[in-house]
């Protein structure tokens, strides 16, 4: 049944004739007030007055841009409206927004943020993504996230929030440039101070992090300490950002690089070659001990050199940190048709090497005897995730490194 | 697969031209009619499907368009968002907010798919009385819904939308989404199982 069949057999309402006109009228009348809370429509700021006139004079955008700009030292790129006293922003693409009258964010690719203010008190909710503030004193700011809040009285300062909604996504460490091991790579948020302080709060622990330094806030709750790049480095502020967006960017290009060809792989591909690619895999690396969601003993392991050794647990780690938390909502929503599926199933996928990333390819689960779930929607589920994880490129002089992996699904 | 039953089609790209979107960004009333008059009816269609034909359709589309008009300067003409898209999460939001807000007190749809509505031109009396059944089903089908399932069906099925797009607008994970489309089209397509003679 195609679209139009369907519109046909479940018709919809038609607008009566002067409908323009009627929103017309009540968009004039709109009261001056920011809207009542409720449904938000994400996508770009709500602005706090009526539209219904040109746009204000540029006197005041001046004036403002100015005097930010004298008290960040940033250059920034404002937008053609009087910044917005409460809005809610995803951006699609890195863009600089104004959060009310004294602060302003730079927002990269995916990053979602709410703000609404009072007086000079403001409060940002940010949900996901990274965001570079740069706030004037004067009144209380605080960034609220899922992980903790973040309160300045007026800094500049970088906040990074896990996306709750893509847990498979780059792992922090690599993506943000952190270069302490440990609790970042579990971080759900990482926030790093460029000037003055802040203080971040989580339900227990508070932690104060001057200019210059970082910290992070793992599962446990806990803000921790860490070491940035630029810290690291020694490099300039700025030329360490600079530094690392272009490292961000190439890593996406990678990414979007190795999704093209896979595309274009899978529309070329023939009969027959999902099994040649099957067996090559397998052979290709031995497996690493079955992973459980629930922990289970450990099989003796062969002995392996220190590289092989580094390697198998690199792997192991980021598929524990990228793939399984994707995986425990495939497997909890086959749980929600079959409370009683579980089993053991062996996901078999290359990492492709690029210049900059090692990039997933070839993804299946083997289809054999010890596999004991068939549900389409989980495989289905359970494959594609694996394609969101984003390794180290493969050693030098190797093309692609090929993992088998097994994992033990069983209800908590 | 279930899933095959509907046959996915890209929506035309018709969007408004970015000159005029621009206008409507400095609220020239012009264009912001242009703007109306050009996805009206598409935000019927959606809130329609997603709420029901009630009385409160037309009030929900104009509180859509108020917001979207107030909104609009900080639209991203640049951005990677298509302005429909943006428009329709707007739709697609206010719906569900009345959809929970009733969800007590909802009814089947059934006066969503009303079989007295003007029939497509089919010959012969049977046929129409197939149809009628046809409508029927799908009627208490898409009745029988949650309101976020059938708000993820509708927005992938009638207005093109993709997994990310529908995520975005119903704020849920990617995968939620899947499931929802997945169980939306196998409730659906066990409905239309027992008329798919007059459809295919």
């Amino acid at each position: 049944m195609n679209r139009k069949e369907l519109e046909r057999a479940w018709p919809a309402a038609e607008p009566s004739p002067g409908f323009s006109d009627r929103v017309l009228d009540r968009a004039r009348r709109a009261p001056a007030a920011p809207e009542a809370s409720g449904s938000s429509d994400a996508g770009s700021p709500r602005t706090s007055g009526p539209r219904w006139r040109p746009a204000r004079p540029l006197r005041w955008l001046a004036l403002s841009a100015a005097a930010l700009a004298l008290a960040a030292g940033a250059v920034v790129a404002f937008e053609a409206t009087r910044p917005a006293l409460d809005g809610d922003v995803i951006a699609a693409e890195p863009r600089t927004v104004s959060l009310g009258e004294r602060a302003v964010a730079e927002l990269s690719s995916g990053a979602h943020v709410r703000w609404s203010g009072e007086g000079a008190q403001l409060e940002v909710q940010q949900d996901r993504g990274e965001a570079t503030y740069r706030v004037e004193p004067g009144g209380r700011f605080a960034v609220q996230t899922p992980y903790g809040s973040v309160s300045v009285l007026g800094t500049v300062f970088r906040v990074v929030v896990a996306d709750p909604n893509q847990p498979g996504g780059e792992p922090m460490k690599k993506r943000w440039g952190i270069v302490g091991a440990g609790a970042s790579l579990a971080a759900l948020l990482f926030v790093s101070v460029e000037r003055g302080n802040v203080r971040i709060a989580t339900a227990e622990h508070a932690l104060e992090v001057g200019a210059g330094e970082a910290a992070s806030v793992g599962a446990d709750g806990v803000p921790r300490r860490e070491a940035t790049a630029q810290a690291a480095s020694g490099a300039t502020g700025a030329a360490a950002v600079e530094a690392e967006r272009q490292r961000n960017r190439r890593v996406a290009d990678a990414v979007r690089r190795h999704a093209a060809k896979r595309r274009e792989a899978a529309r070329a591909a023939k009969p027959g070659a999902e099994a040649a690619v099957a067996s090559e895999t397998a052979a290709a690396e031995p497996a690493p001990p079955p992973v459980m969601f629930r922990p289970q003993p450990q099989n003796p392991q062969p002995e392996r050199t220190p590289e092989e050794q580094r390697q198998r647990d690199y792997i192991q780690r980021t598929v524990h940190e990228q793939y399984f938390p994707v995986a425990r909502d495939c497997y909890n929503e086959l749980l929600a048709r079959q409370p009683k599926a579980g089993g053991r199933v062996t996901l078999e996928f290359a990492i492709v090497g690029d210049a900059d990333a090692g990039v997933v390819d070839r993804v299946s689960l083997r289809d054999d005897d010890k596999d004991s779930i068939e549900d389409p929607e989980f495989r289905l589920c359970m494959t594609e995730s694996m394609y969101t994880a984003v390794f180290e490129p493969p050693p030098p002089g190797a093309n692609e490194t090929t993992v088998v992996y097994p994992i033990m699904l069983a209800p908590e | 697969m279930m899933v095959a039953m509907l046959a996915t089609e890209e929506p035309p790209d018709d969007e408004l031209g970015a000159s005029v979107v621009a206008r409507c960004q400095a609220g020239e009333e012009a264009a912001l009619r242009a703007f109306v008059e050009h996805h009206q009816r598409a935000v019927f269609a959606l809130l329609s499907r997603i709420v029901g034909r009630h009385a409160e359709v037309e009030d929900l589309a104009q509180e859509t368009f108020v917001r979207a008009i107030r909104a609009l300067p900080g639209f991203d003409l640049h951005g990677a968002a298509r302005l429909s898209t943006w428009l329709l999460t707007i739709a697609t939001r206010l719906g569900l907010d009345v959809c929970r807000k009733r969800s007590r007190e909802r009814r089947a749809l059934s006066t969503s798919a009303p079989v007295d509505e003007a029939a497509p031109a089919i010959a012969t009396p049977e046929h129409e009385l197939q149809r009628a059944e046809l409508w029927g089903a799908i009627a208490a089908a898409v009745g029988e819904l949650p309101d976020d399932q059938r708000a993820a069906f509708v927005l992938a099925e009638f207005h093109g939308f993709g997994l990310e797009d529908i995520a975005s607008a119903l704020q849920i994970p990617k995968n939620t989404v899947k499931t929802r489309l997945f169980r939306a089209r196998e409730k659906l397509s066990r409905a239309l199982a027992q008329h798919r003679g007059p459809v295919e």
